[in-house]
């Protein structure tokens, strides 16, 4: 999705479906590390798509996105990342989007 | 089990590895551009030997399941003779797959000679990888087992039990090990990205708190 300037990140679909994968592994280690595995991969996006924005990205915008973008690469760093914590933010990457 | 949080001795002091150490520690500016190459190709030999462990770990498990159902076979005191050599010569296969199987991850940095263990092909102290050592588990599970050590086995504390929680933990470290290497990958991608054509002299301010925010917990571990 494109949010301004040439910025493109990825849509809100694919943030709520990793959310609602996350959801859906409850148990199972198998499930769980795909999905984590699919929620870093989303973020990592992220983060290269605001590195690839150069200045053209308003300068508070980019730096929230490298904010949380941190906040959640850092959490999938545990042995047990915080579940409710990457639901959360991908269901508000979702709302936000959906609403530009 | 499993002795975790190690750092991993550096086997290879080549060039480029010396390099991509020198760029993830802590006391080292971000860059440049050819640096993040050396770290990126120490990241891949990392990111392909934690995955190759991490896929033993799976066909492990599924080896444990095998051993379960044939244990459950053996406990039963109803079985025939014939039944019970037909389930024990299934049952030594798939206890010497295990075992196989320990020892191939063993020798993933071609110099272990016990034992489960990954190794990253980075400098020590730049990435921490957990290290595990799966063969006392695997050791109690008995090689010939009669009904009764069978049963015992089966327990809710018993060796198979034991076994698959230490499998569920390796697996568990290795997948936050595998997921703390593609943080660098990704970190190193965006890296590239900000720097465009290497003509900027360093990336922004920002960057540099973000590959901050991301570098010591490697180290903490």
């Amino acid at each position: 999705m494109t949010v301004n300037h040439g910025f493109i990140l990825s849509s809100p679909e694919a943030f709520a479906s990793t959310a609602e994968r996350l959801l859906a592994a409850g148990d199972d280690l198998v499930a769980r590390r795909k999905a984590f595995g699919d929620q870093q991969a989303l973020w990592g996006e992220v983060l290269a798509a605001v590195a690839a924005s150069g200045d053209t990205l308003p300068s508070a915008l980019r730096d929230d996105l490298l904010r949380l973008a941190a906040l959640v690469l850092e959490d999938l760093e545990e042995v047990e990342p915080d579940l409710a914590l990457h639901v959360t933010v991908n269901r508000a990457m979702r709302d936000g989007l959906g609403e530009g | 089990m499993a002795e975790t949080g190690r750092t991993v001795p550096f086997a290879l002091p080549a060039g480029a590895d010396r390099e991509a150490a020198r760029c993830l520690g802590l006391a080292h500016p971000l860059g440049p551009p050819e640096g993040l190459r050396a770290v990126e190709a120490a990241l891949a030999r990392g990111l392909a030997s934690v995955g190759e462990a991490l896929v033993a770990l799976d066909r492990a498990v599924t080896l444990i399941g095998d051993l379960r159902a044939l244990l459950e076979r053996l406990a039963d005191a109803d079985a025939t003779a014939t039944e019970r050599a037909a389930v024990m010569r299934g049952f030594a296969a798939a206890r010497l797959g295990l075992r196989s199987l320990c020892e191939s991850v063993a020798l993933l940095d071609g110099s272990l000679p016990r034992g489960l263990r990954v190794i990253t092909g980075i400098d020590a102290g730049a990435i921490v990888v957990s290290s595990f050592d799966l063969r006392p588990a695997i050791a109690a599970i008995a090689e010939a087992p009669s009904a009764r050590v069978a049963a015992a086995m089966l327990a809710p504390r018993g060796a198979l039990a034991e076994a698959e929680r230490a499998l569920a933990e390796a697996q568990r470290r290795l997948a936050a090990d595998l997921r703390r290497l593609r943080n660098r990958q990704n970190l190193n991608r965006a890296l590239t990205l900000a720097w465009g054509d290497g003509s900027a002299a360093e990336p922004p301010a920002l960057w540099q708190r973000l590959a901050a925010l991301l570098r010591p917990r490697a180290q903490a571990r």
